[in-house]
């Protein structure tokens, strides 16, 4: 059996008395996409941040096989992308691309170009400032910036939310792509299921820090773990 | 760091140290300064030696003690002010006692002959009218009106005390400010004011002085207070003026340097050139341009090494408080506190430590600035998004490269504005160093104070609101030029 990309073994999460995250198991398999799905609170993108280092928890947490010592080299092995992009406003576009590179010394420049191929964005655009950018063409800035060091992971965090429909639909398509051609473990975090259900059947269903049900859409429709899980689905359904 | 500039300042110092020629201070009041320019003109004269003059140190403590400190070699005061507010911890020091005093500190005095007493004064026709020659005369006129300096009404031996000495029945007493109780006795408005038995006005309006028949007034001999530890030949020259002024030569001189503008050091070239028999040239003075371009550099090197300094420590500070949020509550308070120190308080602190002159203003200057810079940094940290910081952490980036690649430059612009602010402030309360002998636009304002003299006044006070502008533009140029051209986009946007 291959390694898990993640292990998780009843990982939680308090900030002082509150509980953000209950006690959670996961494995998060290489080469395939995984969606965390909640409403908001349901401690989606709180697991996604553990998995990121960014937040400090309880339990056990294991990255190809091996538990983390230094976060900062297993972060070169992730791409991490939140909702619109999280560019840095005082740089260009290319600028916030090749950062990490610069600091670790690397001539990413030819890798950027074709990976801004990829995303679709014009070699002008990547001059421009955040600022200067639509709010599509700042999101895929920030994918190119995640896939520059040749990461294992993607972890996305709801990074299609801030767009309107049509970029919406269009970008979905190229990341999908992308994650697919590339061969990434990606891990999505969404409130949308019709956007889990384009990018994975394998959904991890959260509600108040803890998760409600695992598996494919259809299993949650043929065999809901809890009321809570059909009634997530009309909602979503009746709008 | 704080050790770099406790460097700084001694090396500072020490510039001021080296320089061995003997320091005349004197006190805001005309009186004082030209005194100052006598002992200078009469040291120098003697010893061939160049001495400087500190002119229009604020205040009698503050003088004192700078002297005690060795700041200051020598500056003119009056017994009774040793004898009741300096040496006032002694219990009170007879004035037998006074030398041995000074002595223990290792200061000498000498008494340069006149008095500068409390007394009472009418206008002559008045007093004729009255029929007064004594204090106790006014007992026969219980509704004469009275206007009084302010600090002799509210001091514990001042008005009370004599009141009670003389049983003086009068009620109608007002505090005034000295030079308007003049013109207020010379219009006719009061009758009775308090005097200093040295000032031009004596003699100018003729005035009649109530005797002191019961010795209620205590003594303020005028004196040179001096170093024991001064050279030889310099304490020469010092008691070698000994008696050489009487009340009515003292008033002269008064008259010529107050009412009549004659300059300080051209009184005092003149007078010791009488004493000693030989020419002493005046002390050239400059012309305004050359005067407030001296200013200029004076108050631009007081506010440039502080606010230098101060960035050096604040930006790490606020680095720190922002990063340590327990740390930064702390740290917040504590330069909030700083700022609270009435600038004339801290100065009195910081002479025994530093002595006087540009090393405790640009310290002062220094504290003072810490504050909007700490804030700012602070401010300018923790006002970034959250995400952005997630976003970098993410990368990789360690905390030093998060540090400089992004939190600074996202900062920039709240951290000019605090320097910004930390500039206009400190190049406005630069102007009170002069108080303690550190030059800048301050000492014409403190001359022109002195003399009432308007354009004096502005001399410092146009160029310092010039200054204030200047810099608060200059930053406004550096705040665009430090703000990234991304961050200028989104605040166009």
């Amino acid at each position: 059996m291959s390694r898990h990309m993640f292990s998780l073994k009843n990982i939680s999460v308090n900030y002082g008395s509150t509980v953000a995250l209950r006690p959670v198991d996961l494995d998060v398999e290489p080469g395939r996409t995984l969606v965390l799905i909640g409403p908001s609170g349901s401690g989606k993108s709180t697991l996604l941040r553990v998995m990121a280092g960014l937040v400090r928890s309880d339990g056990q947490l294991l990255f190809d096989g091996a538990p983390v010592t230094d976060w900062r080299t297993v972060r070169r092995r992730i791409g991490y992308v939140i909702q619109d992009g999280g560019l840095f406003p005082h740089l260009t576009a290319r600028q916030n691309i090749l950062l990490m590179s610069r600091e670790l010394g690397l001539d990413n420049a030819d890798r950027a170009r074709e990976l801004a191929e990829l995303t679709h964005l014009q070699p002008d655009q990547l001059d421009r400032y955040p600022a200067e950018l639509s709010g599509g063409q700042r999101q895929r800035v920030g994918i190119v910036r995640a896939l520059t060091l040749d990461p294992d992971v993607l972890l996305l965090d709801e990074p299609l939310s801030a767009l309107d429909p049509i970029i919406r639909a269009e970008l979905a398509d190229e990341l999908k792509t992308i994650i697919e051609t590339l061969g990434k473990t990606a891990i999505l975090v969404t409130h949308s299921l019709s956007e889990a259900r384009f990018f994975s059947d394998r959904l991890v269903l959260m509600r108040d820090g803890s998760v409600v049900q695992e598996g494919s859409f259809e299993s949650f429709e043929a065999a809901p773990a809890d009321p809570f899980v059909t009634k997530f689905i009309e909602a979503e359904r009746k709008l | 760091m704080t050790r770099f500039l406790c460097l700084i300042l001694l090396i500072m110092s020490a510039g001021q140290a080296a320089r061995a020629e003997v320091k005349v201070a004197s006190k805001a009041f005309t009186e004082s300064v030209v005194l100052g320019e006598i002992a200078r003109a009469a040291i120098t004269a003697r010893t061939g030696e160049a001495a400087s003059h500190a002119r229009e140190l604020g205040g009698s403590r503050i003088v004192f003690d700078a002297l005690l400190a060795g700041q200051v070699d020598v500056y003119p005061e009056y017994t009774g002010t040793l004898r009741f507010e300096l040496l006032s911890g002694d219990g009170t020091v007879d004035d037998v006692d006074l030398e041995a005093a000074l002595a223990e500190r290792g200061l000498k005095m000498t008494r340069i002959g006149f008095s500068n007493n409390y007394a009472i004064a009418l206008m002559p026709d008045r007093a004729a009218e009255m029929d007064l020659q004594t204090i106790g005369d006014l007992r026969a006129h219980p509704g004469a009106s009275l206007g009084v300096s302010n600090e002799f009404l509210d001091r514990e031996d001042g008005w009370r005390a004599l009141k009670a000495a003389y049983d003086l029945p009068q009620t109608n007493v007002r505090g005034m400010i000295h030079d308007l109780a003049y013109r207020a006795l010379v219009s006719g408005q009061i009758d009775v004011i308090d005097a200093y038995t040295t000032d031009p006005q004596i003699a100018e309006y003729d005035l009649t002085l109530l005797a002191d028949d019961r010795g209620h007034f205590p003594a303020y001999d005028a004196v040179f207070v001096y170093r024991a530890d001064l050279p030889a030949e310099a304490q020469a020259a010092l008691t070698a003026l000994a008696g050489s002024l009487d009340e009515a030569d003292m008033q002269r001189l008064n008259k010529r340097a107050q009412i009549d503008g004659e300059s300080a050091s051209a009184l005092a070239a003149e007078f010791v050139s009488q004493q000693t028999g030989s020419t002493i040239e005046a002390q050239a003075e400059d012309g305004p341009a050359t005067r407030i371009w001296q200013r200029t550099k004076e108050h631009l090197g007081l506010v440039g090494i502080a606010l230098v300094a101060a960035m050096i420590i604040a930006v790490p500070v606020g680095i720190a408080a922002a990063r340590l949020p327990k740390f930064g509550n702390t740290i917040l308070g504590a330069v909030g506190i700083l700022q609270t120190i009435p600038s004339l308080a801290l100065f009195v602190i910081l002479i025994p430590l530093m002595g006087i002159g540009t090393v405790p203003t640009i310290f002062a200057l220094f504290l003072y600035s810490l504050l909007p810079i700490v804030r700012n940094v602070h401010a300018g940290l923790t006002g970034i998004a959250p995400g952005l910081l997630d976003s970098a952490d993410a990368l990789g980036l360690s905390r030093w490269a998060r540090l400089r690649r992004v939190e600074l430059p996202l900062a920039a612009p709240t951290i000019m504005a605090g320097v910004k602010t930390a500039a206009v402030i400190a190049v406005g309360l630069a102007t009170l160093g002069a108080i303690i002998g550190a030059g800048g636009y301050g000492q014409p304002i403190l001359t022109g104070i002195r003399l009432a003299s308007t354009p004096l006044i502005l001399e410092g006070a146009i160029p310092a609101a010039v200054l204030a502008l200047l810099m608060q533009g200059l930053f406004d140029l550096a705040e665009r030029l430090i703000t990234p051209p991304g961050l200028r986009l989104r605040q166009a946007a």
